[in-house]
């Protein structure tokens, strides 16, 4: 009857070791999951902005701009004070910064047949009136984090739409 | 003694039973394991439809931007110039443009065709091709009208 009662010392030991594998193991695994939904959410959250600025540049007729900045791993929106040729730009929204272990690698802008890579600058994409990014026919933001995981945010110039996308191809 | 038998028949199943269950439980999930890679393939399908589409939109804007005088057919319409189609078998070619995304390649041809009635008016037809896996040809056409007022 007696040694029916309570656990052996060997016996919590064991258990608690399991679960400290079991511990281990998922917390390392759920560190990187939350990295990855950093990354999902940063790159929808860039997306979403250059929507954004769509939306206001043909509702307000003045031209937009998205300022995206490769060094610092920032991306904000401005307002031009003219619906072409603004010379004064004023922040309209708050600036999103990429979260930790999540980097803007790359911004690839098409004009005509000339496709110029911005790896460490900023690079500024007009939003105009009329819904386009005149002069740049495409634009594309490589977006990536230490898991090795990459994605695409792709803007189509002539319509400003934009569209995420696995992978940098 | 029978009270005996029926205990005996009601304890379990016989392998013949277990068979033909198991094989309608096969069947079942080979269907479904069939509407799985269905539905792969049609979100596939649509992606890509969704992709050429707006690059076929792209090309339109572009038209409504540029002067009166460039609204013009593609160079090199001599593969496409008789028959307002897409002809696959001149892809790709020297003729309109191409755009990879994510390891497809789309191909964008377009025609212009002055109004006869009204020399102000061009109707603009614009094609986005791609080819699926199996080699099989996909198009996205889309006509818009633009006027020689504005730009």
């Amino acid at each position: 009857m007696r040694s029916e009662k309570g656990f052996t010392l060997v016996e919590i030991t064991i258990v608690l070791a399991i679960i400290g594998i079991g511990a281990i193991i998922a917390g390392s695994n759920i560190l990187d999951w939350i990295t990855h939904n950093h990354s999902v959410g940063f790159h929808r959250e860039v997306a979403q902005m250059v929507e954004e600025a769509r939306t206001r540049a043909i509702s307000s007729q003045r031209q937009h701009r998205i300022v995206v900045d490769a060094a610092a791993e920032t991306v904000s929106l401005a307002r031009g004070d003219k619906g072409a040729g603004s010379t004064t730009w004023t922040q309209v929204l708050a600036t999103i910064t990429a979260p930790d272990r999540t980097s803007i690698d790359n911004v690839l802008t098409t004009q005509g047949a000339v496709t110029t890579n911005t790896s460490a600058g900023t690079v500024n994409i007009t939003v105009n009136p009329a819904g386009d990014t005149f002069p740049l026919d495409l634009v594309r933001i490589y977006i990536s984090n230490d898991l090795g995981e990459d994605w695409t945010v792709r803007l189509f110039g002539w319509t400003s739409r934009v569209r995420v996308e696995n992978g940098t191809t | 003694m029978a009270r005996h038998r029926l205990c005996v028949k009601n304890d379990g199943f016989s392998l013949i039973e277990v068979l033909v269950s198991l094989t309608i439980l096969a069947v079942g999930l080979l269907g479904l394991a069939l509407l799985q890679t269905t539905a792969i393939k049609g979100n596939e399908m649509a992606n890509k439809s969704t992709v050429a589409t707006e690059l076929a939109q792209d090309s339109l804007e572009q038209f409504r931007r540029v002067a009166w005088a460039n609204v013009l057919s593609q160079p090199n319409t001599t593969a496409f110039d008789t028959t307002p189609t897409p002809i696959y078998s001149s892809l790709p070619g020297a003729a309109g443009d191409n755009t990879t995304v994510r390891g497809t390649t789309y191909y964008r041809i377009w025609r212009v065709d002055p109004n006869v009635a009204t020399a102000t008016l061009k109707t603009i037809t614009v094609w986005c091709c791609w080819q699926d896996e199996r080699g099989g040809w996909h198009n996205v056409m889309l006509v818009a009208r633009r006027s020689s007022v504005g730009v």
